[in-house]
């Protein structure tokens, strides 16, 4: 009668993640004024809401929660990106009996489906990283939109002030701080 | 007539297929592993021909070849009438492999595989619309294993681009003495394309929007590239009628996009589906670009006449409905 083994075995995976998510987006900027008029005067919005740039041209962001903002005036691009890394750590112990003529075989398999095991469980980390990662931007994102878009309307409304000061004598400057809406009255 | 119980099956769906029966009446024998007899004998062979011959006719007059219209003909004259008045009568050839196809039909799973038949080295213009009209019922039935034996052929992959594998058309080469066959399958070039972006807008997966609206986006663009440049832009009221389907109601826009796409996928693939998820609605817009042109033409100018029946069509689709096709692609492009 052959003998019946106990057969154990242990493996682990270390390794070093990275994930990401971003979108691109488009800001919207209308030919009031010349193009590096108009860059100016968005640098200024950008400026005063914590944007940083070395060029005047790149103007980058970076949020409490580690999103990345970045801004580049020349073609209106924006990106907002948000990446996370991580060490991962897994080990598994398998456990299963044999008999002794295919104990080594046995083994082989066993040792094989661990590894496996533990390259499913690294894939589910990432992806789990990822779906955080994913969730953070998305909750931001609409925040991020409003200021982008509110610095886009002030210096659209900046644009007009001084378009209309081109054109003849101001007379009257209103504006509407819920709507965003800009009126004035030029003496030409 | 007697013929063998699996030949009755085959003149079945032959019949199902080309006189508009929905293919759900003949699911039970499509993709069923149905046993098969090696040889078919000459009286159900006989009943197939003249099966597809006929029915083959009955699909170009019931999809929109019974309308009376006023269309270049092939000599580039305009010529009013239905569309056997307006063209000579084209040969329907079907090959072997029509034959081969619908066997496939009967015989492979479908559901998990098929064996699929190799396409035609030189197809009829029978075994074209055959093959347009299998696509039709794999898609209706889901039974993607089938793609395979239709995709080679240029009609499936203007019709159900959305669906099936792209495939290289030379569309010019194509279109060219084929124009009558557009005209023909209107109404049902017109269904695929709004069933098309009724699947697209539940569709979940964000890769699927990417891979199935680049495919779209491809075709139109070869297909609207090719009309222009024969001077046959006419050849898109099939876009027109599916644009007027999908907007009953210019006033009450309904939405475009994805509806919810799978949330745990990443934010870059979902805003890449959403934007890129305009094929037809680009089209639609380049269709506007034609008639802007139109509208141009003057009354001394050789394609006055044809322009007039384009700007006539164009007035059933509407600016209202051109507007709101614009601010959607906006929309969803922002």
């Amino acid at each position: 009668m052959s003998r019946c083994y106990r057969i154990s075995v242990s493996e682990s995976l270390r390794r070093h993640i990275d994930v990401d998510d971003g979108i691109e987006t488009h800001l919207e900027l209308l030919d009031i004024l010349p193009p590096e008029q108009m860059q100016e005067l968005v640098s200024d919005q950008l400026a005063g809401l914590g944007y940083t740039s070395e060029d005047d041209k790149t103007w980058t962001k970076k949020l409490d929660n580690g999103i990345e903002i970045t801004v580049d005036l020349e073609d209106g691009s924006v990106h907002i990106g948000l990446s996370a890394e991580e060490d991962l750590s897994i080990e598994l112990k398998r456990t299963t009996t044999t008999a002794e003529e295919t104990r080594q075989t046995t083994e082989n398999r066993l040792r094989q489906q661990t590894r496996a095991d533990l390259e499913r469980e690294a894939d589910a980390a990432t992806e789990a990283l990822r779906v955080e990662v994913t969730r953070r931007l998305e909750e931001s994102l609409e925040t991020i939109r409003k200021e982008l878009d509110g610095a886009v309307n002030r210096a659209t409304g900046e644009a007009l002030k001084i378009k209309a000061g081109q054109l003849g004598e101001v007379q009257e400057i209103s504006e509407d701080p819920e709507t965003g809406a800009v009126t004035i009255r030029v003496k030409v | 007539m007697n013929v063998a119980r699996s030949e009755g099956q085959l003149l079945t769906l032959a019949r199902a297929l080309v006189d508009g029966t929905h293919p759900t009446v003949v699911a039970p024998l499509i993709g069923d592993s149905q046993p098969l007899n090696r040889h078919v004998g000459p009286t159900a062979m006989g009943i197939l021909e003249t099966t597809l011959a006929k029915g083959a006719v009955m699909t170009l007059v019931q999809q929109g070849g019974w309308r009376v219209e006023k269309r270049p003909g092939p000599d580039g004259q305009l010529r009013t009438g239905r569309l056997w008045e307006r063209h000579p009568t084209p040969a329907l050839h079907f090959s072997k492999w029509s034959f081969k196809v619908l066997r496939m039909l009967l015989k492979e799973p479908l559901v998990t595989s098929a064996k699929c038949p190799t396409a035609p080295d030189a197809p009829g213009e029978g075994d074209r619309i055959l093959a347009l009209l299998v696509a039709r019922a794999l898609v209706t039935l889901n039974l993607t294993h089938g793609f395979g034996a239709v995709q080679h052929e240029p009609l499936v992959q203007l019709a159900f681009p959305w669906w099936v594998e792209a495939t290289p058309v030379d569309w010019p080469a194509f279109l060219k003495g084929r124009e009558w066959m557009i005209e023909g399958l209107h109404d049902l070039l017109a269904d695929a394309w709004v069933e098309a972006q009724r699947d697209m807008i539940d569709t979940r997966s964000p890769a699927r929007v990417i891979a199935g609206s680049e495919r779209q986006r491809a075709v139109l663009t070869g297909f609207l590239d090719a009309i222009e440049a024969m001077g046959r832009r006419d050849l898109a009221d099939f876009l027109l009628a599916a644009g007027e389907r999908l907007v009953p109601d210019p006033a009450l826009p309904p939405a475009f996009g994805p509806r919810e796409l799978d949330t745990t996928a990443t934010l870059r693939d979902r805003t890449a589906a959403v934007r890129g998820s305009t094929a037809l609605l680009e089209a639609l817009a380049r269709v506007q670009q034609f008639n802007a042109a139109d509208r141009t033409v003057r009354f001394f100018d050789d394609e006055y006449e044809a322009t007039q029946q384009r700007l006539a069509r164009w007035e059933r689709y509407s600016d209202a409905r051109a507007g709101v096709v614009r601010r959607a692609i906006e929309q969803l492009h922002a």
